[in-house]
Parts: structure tokens; C-alpha cells; sequence
């Protein structure tokens, strides 16, 4: 039975002493196995949030170098206007990245309220429509981890940032382009950039406490093999001992059977 | 003073009594494989002597050899023993085959348990919680759920089947009983007639015996054994066969307090196949008890807290398990079920309070729910409650087998005693046998020799 099924418990009562300790054994990898799953969506979540970040990061840079260029005196305006269009262009990226959907098509910024585009252009500004709530996974019996970043205050700002640079650009406030416009991109470009640094930390986190799950889950495995399954060498060893013994006294039967006071008699 | 043939019937009784005696032990040996058969042996006396008078006076004169009773070799120790064995050993018996078969019917051992059922139903929660917006996962929560309350479901019913089959052994265990008892009586009665006409009934008596030996199997007994050759049997404080009269044991019964229940009176069962179908009916009766608080406790964990949320239909107030309205009490497992509107759709399911389609609140709150220890189910988890559930039917299971194997070996050795003193060695009758037909040639020629001398004699006369 056990040679054939493999498996040395095949009714709890087998061993009942082990019974308490296997049951729970497989739900506790039931629950570690859920657990790394909700890692995986987590993990899509939160490289998706960073691929955003780090693309506006980039924008800003780029706002960054253009704010800079702008605010020379010796840029004609021409090439300002040409500048200001080039920052349109920024902001309409900007807009779509923070409307980014994650692998369920959710938009990753828009908090709890996710299923419209979180962030619409309205005369100029930047509105938010989403939440602040939290997106949560739950990463072990009781512990949850937040994957969603609330960005709804930096996109904006951001948004307005490039805004006040593009209408400086096109009036021809030098002024106010290096005095203001350049060191607020900065600020903007910083916050975004600590906004991405979280999101990495959190991303690394997660890295960890897959591998940790993934330690537990082989020890659980194994431990339930431990207890359920059959060290086959042994259980064929024993099968064939028990045969032997099986023949043996078979052997010594049929030749007691023989032996009667009548053989002795005529 | 003796006949002058005195010695010639004398040895003619001698004759007869060995020829009965290689009778007795011919019967002995054809009785080899007789079950419930007890050894016969005979026994001999010297007859009274007669007297005869000589020169130094009057003297005894034997007279040679009488049968003075053919007996059935028994020990009442060991058949009392052999009793209260067997009545363990059908005890256990019956106890240890139905708990293996709740055993099977939880199926715990593969992963097509409750207990699976319940994680699988727990993780799908914190799949749902963890990412609320695929519907994929809201699917895969419903199926969880089917599963659960299927296999909850499944379970009850495969429990009260073997309830309703539980009863109905014990109804034919007790209707046994009664025909043995009735089987006694009429023993009883021939063996009494026996009895007043000299004769020891060894056939009958072994008969009885061995009805007595089939009761004690079925439930625990006492016996008595009168002067008249009848025997009074009694099941616990239920005389069911006296010395004249047998009483019919009612299958009316009450589980919990283990008694046959006669009247107004209670008969407790203190052993035998009907304590063990009495255990098993309480033993099937807790684990529907456990089906039932599990399934009442999930609906009272999840479905307010469900009710509470707004789910992507737009619907509050939605039950995720079947219930009913709060001044009724709730079901139990039986008809446990998701509510109609979760299993008509999905969608119906919430997994936060907002209804916001990516609040995920109320599911990782269920889900936490696996370790929350509850005071109605004695301060444990869900998991935990059957968990012990499961684990108190393996662990009685795996003892009674036990206990069921050192019955057996028990009631084997008792009866490997019985036979060393009431069956039958073919060795031994031979050994009999020959003595016997020694003893016989020996009687033949004392009676040849008389005879010659007799002829000597009656020749001096012509």
C-alpha cells in the first residue's frame, strides 16, 4: 500500500500524533503560496509606479535644461515660443504617464477610484479626480503592505510647474524664468525623484520578502513530505522481510501439518 | 455370594464399558472441526463390591468396572474471560470501523478536505483584497466559496447517511440479541427437561454456550447458573433470560447516554457491538455538531461585514453566505450556501465599504480572519476548531484500531486456553484410543480364559 501510493498516510489516523502538525503545515504553505502571488501583483504594481516616476523624472530634467536654456538672455524669442511648444509637448506626457494603467488596466495613481483616468487638463490645470486611499496587499497573516503612492500633489504641481515655465517662455519673463521657474522645476524635479526612491525601497522589500516566502514554502514542502510521504527504500525493505517471514512460515506449517501421532501407528 | 459366572459378566461389562469409552473418543475425533464443541471424556468406576464369605470371614469382592458419567470438559473461568474478551473485542470492532469510515468522509489525509477548503476559501479573500480590480480574482473568490459550502455541504450529508445506517445496525444488532436470547430460552428449557431425566445434556449445553458466546459479542452480560441446568442472562440491570421466561430488549435508545432506553427506564450499555454503535452515533453526532457551528460561525463572521459593503453592482446589504433573518435561528450546515445573489454573479461579492473598485478593505479583513480566534468556537481560529475536529477522529480512530489489534490478540489467547482444555487433539484421542483397545484385548482375554475354565469345568460334570 504505502510502496504503491508512495505516500505513508493515506488516513489521518496512520499517525495520529502527526495529523495536527500536517494539516496545519499545508495551510500555513497554502496561505505563504496566496502570499507570494499577492508579492507578484504587488511587484507589477509597484515596477509599474517606478517606470512612471522615473519617466517623469526624465521630463523634468528635460524641463529642467530647457527652463535653463530659456532663461539665457541671449535665446531670442523665437526660439523661446519654440521652447514653450516643446514644453506642451512635455506636459501631454507628463498627463499621460500620470494616468498610467497598471497590468489590470487600474490606473496605478488614482488611489481607491480607479477605473476613469485619475488626472484631467481643465483651462491650464491639472485636476485630481482619484483618492488618497491606500492600495493594499497583503504580504503575510496580518501584515499588509501599501503598493500605491500617492503622487496626486506632485503630478500637480509638476504640472503647473511646466505651466508657469511655458507662459514665461512665450511672455519673455527672464526674470521670472531663472529667478522662479528653474529652481521650482528643481524642487519639483526632487520631490518626484524622492517619490521614486520610495517607490524602489518598497519595490526591494517586496524582492526580499519573496525570497523569505520562498525559504518558508521549501521548508514547509519538505516538512510535510517528512511527515506524509514514504522513504521508499525502507517501506520496500520492509515489504520484502515481511514476505520472507510470510515464506518461512509457510515453510514451517506445511511441515508440522505432516507430523501426527497416526504416521507412527500401522 | 457372587453367580459362578460372576467373572464372566463381569468382564462382559468390562467389555461394553471400553467399547463405549473408544465411542466416546470416535465422537471426540469426528467432532475435530465441530465449532463450539467441547472435549467428552468418560469416566469409569469400580461397581459396588459385592461380599463373599470365607474361612477368615466376609470379604468385598470387586466387581469390576461401571461408566460413571460422560462429561463435557469445561473451564467457567476462562469461559467468563472468553465473555467479557469478546464483548471488548466486538466493542472495538464496531468502533474502530466507523470512525475510519468518518475518517474517509472528512478526507483530510489528501488535500480534498474542509481544511483545504477553508485556505483556499481565506486566500481567495486575500487575493481579492490584494488586487481588487481583477475580476478574475472576484470569480475565483465565488469558486472558493462554492467550494466550501459544497464540501461542507457534502460532508453533512455523507455523516447523516451514516447516521441513518448507524441506527439501523444498531436496530439489527439488538433484533441479534433477541434471537439469542430466545435461542437460550428454548436451550434452557430442553436442558431443564434433560435434567430431571438423569441425563447431562452435553450437546445442548454446548449450544448454549456458544449462544452465550455470540451475545457477549454484541453487548456485555452476566450468567447464572441454576440447579436445574437453566441459565439466567442479564444485560446490565435488564434480566433478559431467567429461568423461565425471556424478555424482548426494546431498539429504542438514546446515543448520549450510551442506554437502551425500556419504557420509562434506561439500560446502560457497557459493552459489546452495541456500546460500539452507540459510540459511533455520538462520535458522527459531534462532528455534524462541529459542521453546524463552523458553518454558522462563517456566516456570522462574513456576512454582516459583507452586507455592510457596496459591491461594483452598486447593491448594499448583500449576504456572501445564506442566512436567515435574525429572530430565526441559523441552519447549521445542511443547506449552507453562498447567498442567491453571489451565486447568480461574482459581481455581487464586496471587497470594500466604499464600493471604490479598487478598495480591496473588507477582503484582506476577511482574509485576516483565518487567525482570528473566536470566543464562540472556545477562543480558536476557524482553521484551528476543525483542525481539532479532525484531529480528535484520527487520534480516537488510530486508538481504537490499536485497541481492536490487543482485543483480537486477547480474545485469541483466551481461546487457544479454551482449547487446550475443551477441544479436541486428534494426538491425544489416539493416544486414548489405543489405551482403550488395549484395555478391551485385555478384557477379551480374561473373558476367553474364563470360558476355558468354565469348559473345563462343565467337561468334569459329563
Amino acid at each position: 500500500m504505502q510502496v504503491s501510493t508512495g505516500k505513508r498516510i493515506t488516513q489521518l489516523s496512520d499517525d495520529a500524533a502527526a495529523t495536527p502538525y500536517l494539516i496545519q503545515s499545508r495551510s500555513v504553505r497554502a496561505a505563504v503560496e496566496r502570499y507570494q502571488k499577492n508579492l507578484t501583483s504587488g511587484k507589477d504594481f509597484l515596477a509599474n509606479s517606478e517606470s512612471a516616476l522615473n519617466e517623469t523624472a526624465k521630463i523634468m530634467t528635460q524641463g529642467y535644461q530647457l527652463a535653463l536654456q530659456g532663461a539665457t538672455s541671449a535665446t531670442e524669442q523665437s526660439s523661446r515660443d519654440a521652447i514653450a511648444t516643446t514644453i506642451n509637448t512635455l506636459q501631454e506626457r507628463l498627463v499621460n504617464l500620470a494616468n498610467t494603467r497598471g497590468n489590470r488596466g487600474q490606473f496605478i495613481f488614482g488611489g481607491q477610484t480607479n477605473e476613469a483616468a485619475p488626472f484631467t487638463v481643465t483651462s491650464g490645470t491639472l485636476t485630481f479626480n482619484g483618492d488618497t486611499n491606500p492600495i493594499q496587499i497583503e504580504t503575510a497573516p496580518g501584515t499588509r503592505m501599501t503598493v500605491s503612492t500617492d503622487t496626486s500633489a506632485t503630478f500637480i504641481e509638476a504640472y503647473d510647474a511646466l505651466e508657469a515655465l511655458k507662459n514665461d517662455l512665450r511672455g519673455g519673463n527672464i526674470g521670472n524664468l531663472s529667478g522662479l521657474d528653474v529652481p521650482r522645476l528643481q524642487d519639483s524635479f526632487e520631490t518626484m525623484n524622492a517619490l521614486r526612491g520610495d517607490v524602489g525601497a518598497r519595490l526591494q522589500r517586496v524582492g526580499e520578502l519573496e525570497i523569505e516566502n520562498q525559504r518558508r514554502m521549501d521548508e514547509l514542502t519538505s516538512t510535510i513530505s517528512e511527515i506524509e510521504d514514504v522513504d521508499i527504500v525502507e517501506a520496500v525493505s520492509r515489504m520484502q522481510q515481511t514476505q520472507v517471514a510470510y515464506q518461512a512460515a509457510l515453510q514451517a506449517s506445511s511441515v508440522s501439518f505432516n507430523l501426527s501421532l497416526m504416521d507412527f501407528m500401522r | 455370594m457372587p453367580s459362578p459366572f460372576h467373572g464372566i459378566s463381569m468382564a462382559g461389562n468390562a467389555l461394553r464399558a471400553f467399547q463405549r469409552a473408544m465411542e466416546v473418543v470416535g465422537n471426540n475425533m469426528a467432532n475435530v472441526n465441530t465449532r463450539g464443541y467441547s472435549r467428552q471424556t468418560i469416566e469409569m468406576a469400580a461397581s459396588s463390591p459385592t461380599t463373599i464369605y470365607t474361612a477368615s470371614g466376609a470379604q468385598q469382592l470387586g466387581t469390576g468396572v461401571n461408566i460413571s458419567a460422560i462429561a463435557r470438559t469445561r473451564d467457567f473461568f476462562l469461559e467468563s474471560r472468553m465473555q467479557s474478551a469478546l464483548s471488548d473485542f466486538g466493542r472495538s470492532g464496531t468502533l474502530s470501523e466507523s470512525l475510519r469510515s468518518i475518517e474517509g468522509v472528512l478526507n483530510e489525509a489528501g488535500n480534498r478536505g474542509i481544511s483545504s477548503a477553508l485556505d483556499g476559501f481565506f486566500n481567495a479573500f486575500s487575493a481579492l483584497g490584494s488586487s481588487p480590480n481583477d475580476a478574475a480574482a472576484r470569480l475565483e473568490m465565488r469558486n472558493a466559496g462554492v467550494t466550501l459550502t459544497t464540501r461542507i455541504r457534502d460532508t453533512y450529508a455523507r455523516l447523516e447517511d451514516m447516521e441513518t445506517n448507524g441506527t439501523l445496525q444498531l436496530k439489527q444488532q439488538v433484533e441479534q440479541i433477541n434471537d439469542l436470547a430466545n435461542t437460550i430460552h428454548r436451550l434452557n428449557g430442553q436442558i431443564a427437561r434433560e435434567q430431571v431425566m438423569g441425563a447431562g445434556a452435553t450437546n445442548l449445553a454446548d449450544q448454549r454456550d456458544m449462544a452465550i458466546q455470540d451475545l457477549s459479542q454484541l453487548v456485555n452480560l452476566s450468567t447464572q447458573l441454576h440447579p436445574d441446568g437453566t441459565m439466567s442472562v442479564t444485560v446490565s440491570n435488564f434480566s433478559l433470560v431467567d429461568q423461565h421466561t425471556v424478555r424482548t430488549l426494546p431498539d429504542t435508545f438514546d446515543a448520549a447516554s450510551q442506554s437502551i432506553i425500556d419504557g420509562s427506564r434506561s439500560v446502560p450499555i457497557r459493552g459489546g457491538k452495541l456500546l460500539g454503535s452507540l459510540q459511533s452515533l455520538q462520535h458522527l453526532s459531534s462532528a455534524m455538531d462541529s459542521l453546524d457551528t463552523l458553518s454558522n460561525t462563517l456566516r456570522a463572521q462574513i456576512n454582516p461585514l459583507h452586507a455592510s459593503g457596496i459591491n461594483p453592482l452598486g447593491n448594499t446589504g448583500v449576504n456572501f453566505f445564506n442566512d436567515v433573518v435574525p429572530p430565526d435561528l441559523p441552519t447549521g450546515a445542511r443547506d449552507f450556501n453562498l447567498s442567491d445573489e453571489v451565486l447568480a454573479s461574482s459581481e455581487a461579492i464586496v471587497s470594500g465599504v466604499s464600493g471604490a473598485p479598487g478598495d480591496g478593505g473588507l477582503a484582506l479583513q476577511f482574509s485576516e480572519l483565518r487567525n482570528t480566534k473566536l470566543a464562540g468556537l472556545g477562543n480558536k481560529s476557524m482553521l484551528e476548531y476543525w483542525r481539532g475536529t479532525v484531529t480528535g477522529v484520527a487520534s480516537e480512530s488510530s486508538f481504537y484500531k490499536i485497541t481492536h489489534e490487543s482485543h483480537g490478540a486477547i480474545v485469541e489467547q483466551v481461546q487457544s486456553q479454551i482449547d487446550a482444555v475443551s477441544g479436541v487433539s486428534l494426538d491425544d484421542e489416539m493416544a486414548e484410543l489405543v489405551k482403550f483397545q488395549r484395555s478391551y484385548q485385555a478384557a477379551a482375554r480374561v473373558l476367553s480364559i474364563l470360558d476355558s475354565t468354565t469348559e473345563d469345568l462343565l467337561g468334569m460334570l459329563r
